[in-house]
């Protein structure tokens, strides 16, 4: 009976379930074949491609790093590959350059002190004229940039050039405090831009941008530095030893000299 | 989709049979189907754990028994009206005053739809596809004695319709 039935049961099912049709075939299977094409993954791109794609992203990147420094700085690391790629692929020759923001620097024609120096024919003076801070303000009147901070050094002296009728160059000499240094103002002409030509074995020259101000300093040996920036219509540099932590104070503070 | 080839020849071989099982159990044309899809697609994506080939069609029955359960569970199908009992009187006399006439073998099949469609289900996986009672249980989620008695019950329920059938037949 038991056999029977599990027979009888196994045939009844059979022959129910055979009897069902199926109309539904390729409704289903296009059902099932959109799902299996969504399942896919995306495809990732090849190794072979990924490693072109960074072989072609380094040497885009080195050419920048090469051949703009300036840009090369404003990155982390920037200087060191534009060293490395310097001295293993261009030598360790640099050359920078800094030029200034703006196209017409104001004139200021100097007043003579001597009446003879205006009939000067040749107003170029290639001899530093050595003077005082009151005659330089009363020769330059209110055209004067002075430092506020200067960490205890005094002016020692200052000296200027004519460089031309309406070109002027000052220079300001500190010493005696915590710091030593020269700062230079001279009238931006239209060959004001700074160029440097060095070896990066020996020094380095680093930018700091500031509030607007593009400064280039340059590193030589012993802590010894030059700065070079484009500020109130005039070139200045600024030279001493120290670091660009302790220039950027004094350089900060520099601002019209008012008797 | 590395399988689709695979998927497809397998579709073609054991769809239908899938479909005619799964729909006898569920009794509903859309939800069959949509076991059938679901079947295919986790199919396709455990391809690669299939070590014999031989034995695909009772894998994907196993799938699509999972599914269906699943399914069943999730429409609540496993709560049909006629369910626990063929004693029923309401349901037993009027099983047994339709097929009064019929031969035994619809008399089951008549009994058997009668049943609700988790039991079909195990009846179907135990009795047709003929799985080890430890797959069924597999599939339950319960302990191979529960399916068991649970296997006891339907064909004493079964051999109480077809008595039944009996006394009353001419």
């Amino acid at each position: 009976m038991n056999d029977n039935l599990d027979k009888s049961i196994h045939n009844a099912i059979k022959d129910d379930i055979e009897k069902i049709p199926f109309n539904s075939s390729d409704k289903i299977w296009s059902r099932i074949e959109n799902a299996l094409e969504e399942l896919e993954p995306k495809k990732k791109p090849s190794f072979f491609f990924t490693k072109i794609a960074v072989v072609i992203f380094l040497v885009f990147t080195s050419g920048i790093l090469l051949v703009t420094p300036r840009f090369a700085d404003s990155f982390p690391f920037g200087s060191f590959f534009r060293n490395l790629f310097d001295q293993y692929l261009a030598g360790t020759q640099r050359n920078v350059g800094l030029t200034p923001p703006f196209d017409a620097p104001p004139s200021h024609k100097p007043i003579m002190l001597d009446p003879t120096d205006a009939v000067v024919i040749n107003p170029v003076q290639e001899e530093f004229i050595e003077t005082t801070l009151e005659e330089l303000a009363s020769i330059y009147p209110n055209i004067l940039y002075l430092p506020q901070e200067t960490f205890s050094s005094r002016l020692n002296k200052a000296m200027y050039q004519k460089l031309g009728e309406d070109n002027i160059r000052v220079v300001l000499a500190y010493e005696g405090g915590a710091i030593n240094f020269s700062l230079t103002q001279e009238t931006v002409s239209n060959s004001s831009g700074v160029g440097i030509n060095y070896d990066n074995q020996d020094a380095e020259v680093h930018f700091v941008y500031e509030n607007g101000i593009e400064y280039m300093f340059f590193l030589g040996r012993y802590n010894i530095i030059t700065a070079y920036w484009f500020q109130h219509g005039y070139k200045f540099t600024f030279f001493g030893n120290l670091t660009i932590d302790q220039a950027m104070p004094v350089i900060r503070s520099i601002s019209r000299y008012v008797p | 989709m590395k399988h689709k080839k695979k998927i497809e020849q397998l579709y073609l071989q054991f769809s239908k049979r899938i479909f005619q099982k799964v729909y006898y159990i569920v009794k509903d044309k859309y939800l069959a189907e949509e076991i059938v899809h679901d079947t295919f697609i986790k199919a396709a994506l455990n391809l690669d754990s299939v070590r014999d080939f031989d034995k695909i069609e009772w894998w994907l029955s196993r799938i699509a028994a999972n599914q269906a359960y699943y399914m069943l569970r999730k429409t609540k199908l496993t709560e049909l009206p006629i369910s626990e009992e063929v004693k029923n009187d309401a349901v037993d006399e009027d099983l047994t005053s339709n097929i009064i006439k019929l031969e035994t073998k619809h008399e089951i099949q008549q009994a058997l739809s009668a049943l609700p469609p988790d039991d079909l289900l195990l009846i179907t996986l135990h009795y047709y596809d003929q799985l080890p009672l430890k797959d069924i249980a597999n599939i339950f989620e319960t302990p191979v004695g529960t399916i068991k008695s649970r296997l006891f019950r339907i064909r004493r329920k079964l051999q109480k319709t077809l008595h039944k059938i009996e006394r009353v037949s001419p």
